[in-house]
């Protein structure tokens, strides 16, 4: 048989607990949040630099009032970077309170942020990192048709398109058939580097130009053994994260590496760097990759 | 009626027999003293008649089969001290007194005014009121051991077993420790099975000795009938000598590697 | 050293021992008041500036019948209401909750080590998270997303798990082997998770995100998920207390004083999982609440369950909302990870306490 004092203490204080749960749910604090009646949100908040860059270059940009402390393009973007707001941790309440926008767009749903930021009456946009190039232009549409800029945004789409083709019609005859390997990182020196495989976003574009990717891998993103690159021995190499300053990779670096020096790429110093910024994300800025990766395989032929 | 029968009681751990067909019996309000080389199954047996492990053959309470009692009823009869009681630092003796009092407890249930009062009782008669709201590991060795003993009264127990309850301590302590016991046992008509190295000790203080050699019962009975030379020459196998006291003390005495003396006999 | 004097046994018992020590009913009304303090102060001070009058104001006019207008605006009312009101509430029951759970481990494995991730619990939750992160982001049932389902189903099998290859080993339900068993179940969930991990190095972030455990959260579906677990686990932990106490005397004390110390370590080991299971699913890995807030009440001398269990409760409620707060403003419109929070200022406190205590041997 249950004591009675611990009977009375338990109760009492479950029901303490329940009935501050009650009292705070049944008094009408869960009021409907007001549908966001706004047709042409004039406060666009993004926590995605990629939407940052599809924002700005749809005509969107004036109607931007804060940006995460990723978004360092375009350059009329910096204005309203707010170096606080970190896209990994964001509060609901700091971004409602803070910036009263009407609409948010997020590539990352961390602390619950989409629901809170919906529950203050914001629509939220919540578009995730883009398996392929048509997400990416859905994408665009997407914004264009949250901010009231469809028009300008199917032209932008357009003009990527047209723009990819294009390079890819040139580099095309001479790029085609070349084997390539693309680093994303290497965390330390003797450790497995990362590259990013046929199936990632940006080994989609090298494919537009029929070149070969040492690896197929369906993750995107696997670690690879040094043997198995040196073994595969690409004629291209690319970093995609070579800024010295953050902690990239150098093709100097990549030279002092044992047993690299065999490597076809190494050896013939056809090693290329990307634009970070623009090779992390799935904007506007594709062009710039293609036109990288074009340029690059041209040097190439130039030399070899 | 809690006399104590032992038949044919076998206990073994794993493959191996540790007491082999021990059969005696140990009167109500009697002190029974276990001895024995180290090994010899001891505290194997203690540990059957607390029913911590199982046994063959049959141990009775009173007529009643010990491992056919209830777990509760069987709390409430039989209390262990145990070699080395574990004693969680930190608490106050009487709230460690009261753990004693666990077997009258329902299952959720907390102390109620009996069994305070039986613990301050028992604080009382082992004159431990004035370390009631000390921590026990700020005790001495004498003082611990003491309130080790309360807890087990405390279960207000029929059979108290006790498994070495004064090593460690020194001459004056042990005497007091015992001395404790003996009175207790009096006091509240417990029957009493201890195990100890002392043979000393044993003899003056228990009413019978239960020699106990590779698991097996080989000697049983009063304290000078047990402890012989013969007798325990041969089962702890070193020289010794025993010395009847005319007053009804034996003692035990070692026997070394003869050195010439002038003194020396036989 | 006076020997003891044979004497009579006193004719009249004395009076019976105190019932309750009063320090101790003090400590948990105290604890109750810290308790409701932290909370408002979690309610009126956030990233947003709203001024707590208001707050009252907005509180009265939702009262029927009083005719007051609201001073807030929708969208502060909003953040209020729905945002810090309900994760001011989930610390409370996390942090009560790991920290009961933690005092309860403690006591039923005798370890001070001992916290309430111990059988495994945290690698199965981080496996279940990964995969549901990792395969199943989009996957909901009845209104519930994947990632919490998926984390608890992991914590409990993992327990589950653990339990199972300490009774395999024989010697018994004894402490030691659950723990190693769940030592054991561990290393080879996190094993798991990791290589899952490694293979999915896009979704790393995510992962990482849940792991370092936040209260963040909007509307009231976290709490009321959680809420029928932590009763059942609370009641069932709170009722123990005194067979917390004896089983802290070893398993064969215990059993002569009549206890099943088998069935009282599954029964404990079972609250404790569903609480910290359920706790873990909707916050992640909440560390250092569990571990430290128990010896903190300790240091303040309080060493029987009865007293240690609710006092722990509560403190580690107060902790985790404090803790909260902190996180969620000083970096604003950022948040720290309040796994980070909880270790700086939860480390330092401790040494302290500790250094100017008595501690006993």
């Amino acid at each position: 048989m249950i004591d009675r004092t611990h009977r009375r203490r338990t109760a009492l204080a479950g029901a303490a607990g329940a009935g501050i749960i009650a009292v705070v749910i049944a008094l009408p604090l869960n009021g409907q949040a007001a549908a966001s009646s706004v047709k042409c949100p004039q406060r666009i908040v993004s926590i995605s630099p990629t939407a940052t860059e599809d924002l700005f270059a749809i005509g969107a940009g004036p109607r931007v009032v804060a940006v995460d402390s990723d978004s360092n393009y375009p350059a009329a973007a910096q204005r309203v970077r707010k170096p606080g707001l970190v896209a990994y941790t964001p509060s609901a309440e700091a971004i409602l309170g803070t910036y009263r926008p009407n609409l948010v767009i997020v590539s990352y749903d961390a602390n619950h942020v989409v629901e809170g930021l919906r529950k203050g009456g914001v629509r939220v946009l919540f578009e995730n990192t883009a398996a392929n190039l048509s997400g990416a232009y859905n994408q665009i549409e997407a914004i264009g048709a949250a901010t009231c800029r469809l028009g300008a945004a199917r032209a932008e789409v357009g003009s990527i398109k047209r723009q990819i083709a294009s390079v890819a019609r040139a580099a095309r005859p001479l790029a085609a058939g070349l084997t390539y390997y693309d680093e994303i990182s290497a965390p330390a020196q003797s450790q497995n580097p990362y590259a990013a495989s046929s199936r990632s976003f940006i080994g989609q574009l090298f494919g537009l130009l029929g070149m070969r990717n040492i690896t197929n891998d369906p993750s995107g993103y696997p670690a690879l053994s040094q043997e198995a690159i040196i073994a595969s021995n690409p004629q291209l190499m690319f970093l995609s994260d070579n800024q010295p300053l953050d902690g990239g990779v150098t093709p100097k670096s990549v030279r002092s590496r044992t047993g690299w020096s065999s490597i076809s790429a190494v050896a013939h110093n056809a090693i290329y760097g990307l634009n970070d910024d623009a090779a992390s994300r799935w904007g506007p800025r594709v062009t710039v990759l293609i036109r990288q990766i074009a340029s690059s395989v041209r040097t190439y032929r130039r030399q070899h | 009626m809690t006399g104590i029968r032992l038949e044919r009681v076998r206990v073994a751990r794993g493959d191996r027999t540790v007491v082999a067909d021990v059969s005696m019996s140990v009167p109500q309000g009697a002190w029974v003293c276990l001895i024995g080389p180290n090994g010899a199954g001891k505290t194997t047996l203690l540990h059957a008649l607390a029913a911590l492990i199982p046994h063959g053959g049959a141990i009775t309470i009173g007529g009643a089969p010990l491992a056919e009692m209830p777990r509760r009823e069987r709390a409430q009869q039989i209390a262990l001290v145990q070699q080395d009681a574990h004693v969680p630092t930190g608490v106050r003796v009487a709230d460690y007194v009261m753990l004693g009092r666990t077997p009258y407890i329902s299952y959720f249930g907390r102390d109620g005014r009996d069994d305070r009062r039986v613990v301050a009782e028992v604080l009382t008669q082992l004159d431990l009121l004035d370390l009631a709201d000390r921590q026990v590991g700020q005790l001495s060795g004498g003082e611990r051991q003491r309130v080790v003993v309360a807890r087990a009264l405390a279960q207000a127990p029929s059979i108290l077993l006790l498994d070495e309850p004064t090593t460690a301590l020194d001459l004056g302590r042990q005497m007091q420790v015992l001395e404790l016991i003996r009175e207790q046992q009096q006091a509240r008509d417990l029957t009493v099975v201890s195990a100890t190295h002392d043979l000393t000790l044993a003899a003056a203080y228990a009413d019978r000795l239960a020699l106990i050699s590779c698991g097996a019962l080989v000697a049983e009975g009063m304290p000078h009938d047990v402890l012989t030379t013969a007798t325990l020459g041969e089962h702890y196998g070193v020289p010794l000598r025993v010395i009847h006291d005319p007053d009804g003390g034996v003692a035990v005495i070692p026997l070394r590697a003869p050195t010439p003396s002038p003194d020396a006999t036989v | 050293m006076t020997t003891v004097p044979i004497t009579d046994i006193p004719e009249r018992a004395p009076a019976g021992l105190p019932r309750v020590h009063v320090r101790d009913a003090v400590l948990i009304a105290a604890s109750i008041v810290l308790l409701a303090v932290t909370m408002l102060a979690g309610l009126f001070v956030g990233a947003v500036n709203i001024p707590p009058q208001d707050i009252v104001g907005d509180l009265l006019s939702r009262i029927p019948g009083v005719g007051i207008q609201s001073p807030l605006s929708h969208v502060d009312q909003v953040i209020v209401w729905q945002l810090r009101l309900p994760r001011v509430v989930l610390g409370a029951l996390v942090g009560g909750m790991l920290a009961l759970c933690g005092a309860a481990y403690q006591g039923i494995f005798r370890n001070p080590l001992a916290d309430p991730y111990l059988l495994g619990v945290a690698a199965g939750a981080g496996l279940g998270a990964t995969i549901a992160i990792v395969y199943a982001i989009s996957f909901t049932l009845a209104g519930m997303g994947a990632l919490p389902m998926f984390a608890f189903a992991g914590a409990l099998l993992a327990v589950g798990l653990a339990y199972a290859v300490g009774r395999s080993v024989g010697a018994g339900r004894s402490a030691t082997t659950l723990v190693l068993g769940g030592v054991a179940v561990a290393a080879f969930l996190t094993a798991m998770q990791t290589f899952l991990q490694q293979r999915h190095t896009d979704q790393l972030a995510l992962i990482y995100n849940w792991i370092l455990g936040s209260v963040a959260t909007a509307g009231w579906s976290s709490v009321l998920t959680m809420l029928p677990y932590a009763v059942i686990a609370l009641i069932v932990i709170l009722l123990h207390g005194r067979l917390l106490d004896v089983m802290g005397l070893g398993d064969d004390a215990a059993q002569t004083l009549g206890v099943r110390t088998g069935q009282v370590r599954l029964l404990v080991i079972g609250a404790v999982t569903i609480g910290t299971a359920a706790a873990v699913a909707v916050t992640g890995l909440i560390g250092f609440v569990g571990l430290i807030v128990p010896h903190f009440v300790r240091l303040l001398g309080i060493r029987t369950h009865r007293t240690l269990l609710p006092l722990s409760m509560l403190l580690g409620a107060s902790f985790l909302v404090l803790c909260d707060l902190v996180a969620r403003t000083v970096v604003s419109p950022s948040e720290l990870p309040i796994g980070v929070v909880t270790a700086i200022i939860g480390a330092p406190a401790f040494a302290m306490v500790l250094r100017t205590s008595r501690v006993d041997a």
